[in-house]
């Protein structure tokens, strides 16, 4: 794979710990699979350390809901674990409604799973699971780290025509992009 | 407003917290949560977020909105049936899906199934009609402006919008509640509900509406020559046979008509029981066209449509001794939306015109009736209806 700013973008953003002009980079991946399966990769590389990138990762409310369709997420259980139930609301064309999931793994530090799953039924609306992972840059592991979120899925909506669906889902892990693009470098600039 | 009930937040199944809340309280330690017996969410019953809570109306209150329900929807029944010139959108639509999203936001999960919103459609539809009349009487306003045969078929029209309305005040129930919004702000939706017909008839009064006219035209054949049928049409005068089901829950009966129809500009008077029809004679072409145009319409069914004219064609049939004639209503449409009034318009003029050409052949047949051969039964034959 190769850094596609086309797809998704860079800005440059001001780190005010080393007083230099750093740069967010992003990249979207489409991994061709067997239809009705949908695997989609996206990769930020944040100029902060994979610790302070974690603070914010691991805040659910916060980093759940940056993302296109999620408006809130509600933990069923206190405290989070693995095995925790969540209830996301999401909101599509001005309408709100719940998904539900589970936290499927929990790694301190490096990453998380979490399913979202329609109300009506995990065979239903879409099933997905968001894979979130962090881990340092190889070349200056305390300057900078990735953040990557593959999403895992099943497209269920049959009737929709295979170009609709792929612009769908591209133009959402944009959108995605640049919401989480945007947070990041209000949060660390 | 009384009774608080918890429901999943996932499939609105009612959730019995009470009782970890209960054993908490008696020294049990923090309760970490529970799961929906249904679906198996879990949920905290320490969190209000975690699960839906309804308030659920006391028997006042529901009274009190019913009452208030059937005091709006009859007074918009009566105003758009009596004041408006016919039936239109806010009516047929408006009010039912209004009335069903009054039901479904008052509603909780646990309540009302479908045999019991059949139930509570049906007395809203008695609430409306009973308090519409109640409301014409204290006014002096006329009574509801509608026969039973209309309102049959404004019940039946009224039955697929009321459960979308019902759904849709459900769902904006729902969403409400997982907002957690008070009642303040519930109420005002309530009363939105039963405002919105009358904004929307408003609406629809705003939009200029063209002059719909439609027309049905109906067949028969007579087994009579020509001359005799065209006689037959021009001195018809008594309907004797009985009329069918339809015409008479559906129409004020056809009894006769008097006056002439020999020429041009003469007028005859269409008598049916408890109303009128008077005709004027605009085309006569001897043995082949009479065609009138109703100049006076006293039929109880004005709000419904306004005949403006129509004619009889005779040509000769396809058989040696018979005739073929054509008996065509131009109307003015006044109930909307077409597409749901047209079939049963159509209906009732193919009825009423079968019944009256019914009349006719058995004039023009009787006095061949000693000839077997000339008794040939035919059936009376539709051409169909179409807008104009």
């Amino acid at each position: 794979m190769s850094w596609s700013l086309a797809l998704s973008g860079s800005s440059r953003m001001k780190n005010n710990d080393c007083a230099s002009w750093r740069v967010v980079r992003s990249r979207m991946d489409w991994v061709k699979q067997a239809w009705p399966s949908v695997r989609l990769s996206m990769e930020l590389e944040v100029p902060v350390s994979k610790e302070r990138l974690w603070e914010f990762v691991s805040d659910l409310r916060s980093f759940l809901t940056t993302d296109p369709y999620h408006r809130r997420v509600l933990a069923m259980r206190r405290p989070i674990g693995v095995g925790t139930h969540l209830a996301i609301e999401h909101g599509l064309l001005g309408f709100s409604f719940f998904r539900f999931g589970r936290l499927l793994r929990w790694q301190e530090g490096s990453g998380y799973s979490i399913s979202d799953l329609s109300a009506r039924g995990c065979r239903q609306g879409f099933p997905h699971v968001f894979n979130i992972s962090i881990e340092p840059d190889a070349g200056f592991p305390r300057d900078r780290s990735k953040l990557r979120i593959e999403v895992k899925g099943r497209w269920t909506a049959g009737m929709v025509p295979t170009v609709l669906r792929r612009w769908w889902l591209k133009f959402t892990c944009r959108w995605h992009l640049r919401l989480l693009r945007r947070k990041l470098e209000a949060m660390y600039t | 407003m009384s009774g608080l009930s918890y429901y999943c937040l996932q499939c609105y199944k009612e959730l019995r917290p009470a009782s970890s809340v209960q054993e908490q309280a008696l020294g049990g330690g923090p309760a970490d949560g529970d799961n929906c017996p249904h679906c198996g969410l879990q949920y905290n019953p320490e969190d209000e977020q975690t699960f839906v809570s309804f308030d659920i109306l006391s028997p006042w209150a529901s009274y009190l909105l019913a009452l208030m329900g059937c005091l709006f929807g009859g007074g918009f029944f009566l105003l758009s049936t009596n004041s408006n010139e016919g039936v239109g959108w806010a009516l047929v639509l408006g009010l039912p899906i209004c009335a069903g999203a009054v039901l479904g936001y008052s509603s909780s999960p646990r309540r009302f199934r479908f045999w019991r919103k059949m139930i509570v459609a049906l007395l809203l539809g008695a609430g409306f009609l009973i308090m519409a009349s109640l409301i014409a009487n204290f006014f002096s306003l006329g009574g509801v402006g509608m026969g039973t045969f209309c309102l049959v078929m404004l019940g039946l029209v009224f039955i697929l919008p009321f459960f979308f309305g019902d759904w849709l005040g459900y769902m904006i129930r729902r969403r409400d509640e997982r907002k957690q919004r008070g009642w303040p702000w519930k109420g005002m939706k309530i009363v939105i509900f039963l405002l919105l017909p009358f904004g929307l008839d408003a609406i629809e009064g705003l939009v200029p509406r063209a002059e719909d006219l439609a027309f049905v035209e109906t067949q028969a054949v007579f087994s009579a020559p020509l001359e005799r049928s065209w006689d037959s049409i021009v001195f018809y005068e008594q309907i004797e046979h009985e009329p069918p089901f339809l015409l008479r829950q559906a129409l004020p009966l056809p009894v006769g008509t008097t006056g002439g129809k020999a020429e041009v500009g003469e007028t005859s008077r269409c008598v049916y029981e408890n109303g009128y029809l008077v005709k004027k004679i605009t085309r006569r072409e001897e043995g082949s066209l009479l065609g009138f145009r109703v100049i006076e319409q006293k039929l109880h069914f004005e709000h419904d449509l306004e005949l403006r004219e129509g004619s009889f064609r005779i040509e000769p049939g396809l058989e040696p001794g018979t005739t073929l004639v054509t008996l065509t209503t131009i109307y003015r449409r006044l109930t909307y939306p077409a597409f749901i009034w047209q079939p049963a318009e159509t209906l009732i003029l193919h009825t009423l015109h079968g019944h009256v050409l019914e009349g006719m052949r058995a004039n023009a047949e009787r006095e061949l009736a000693v000839d077997p051969a000339a008794t040939v039964p035919m059936a009376i034959g539709r051409t169909g209806s179409m807008e104009r």
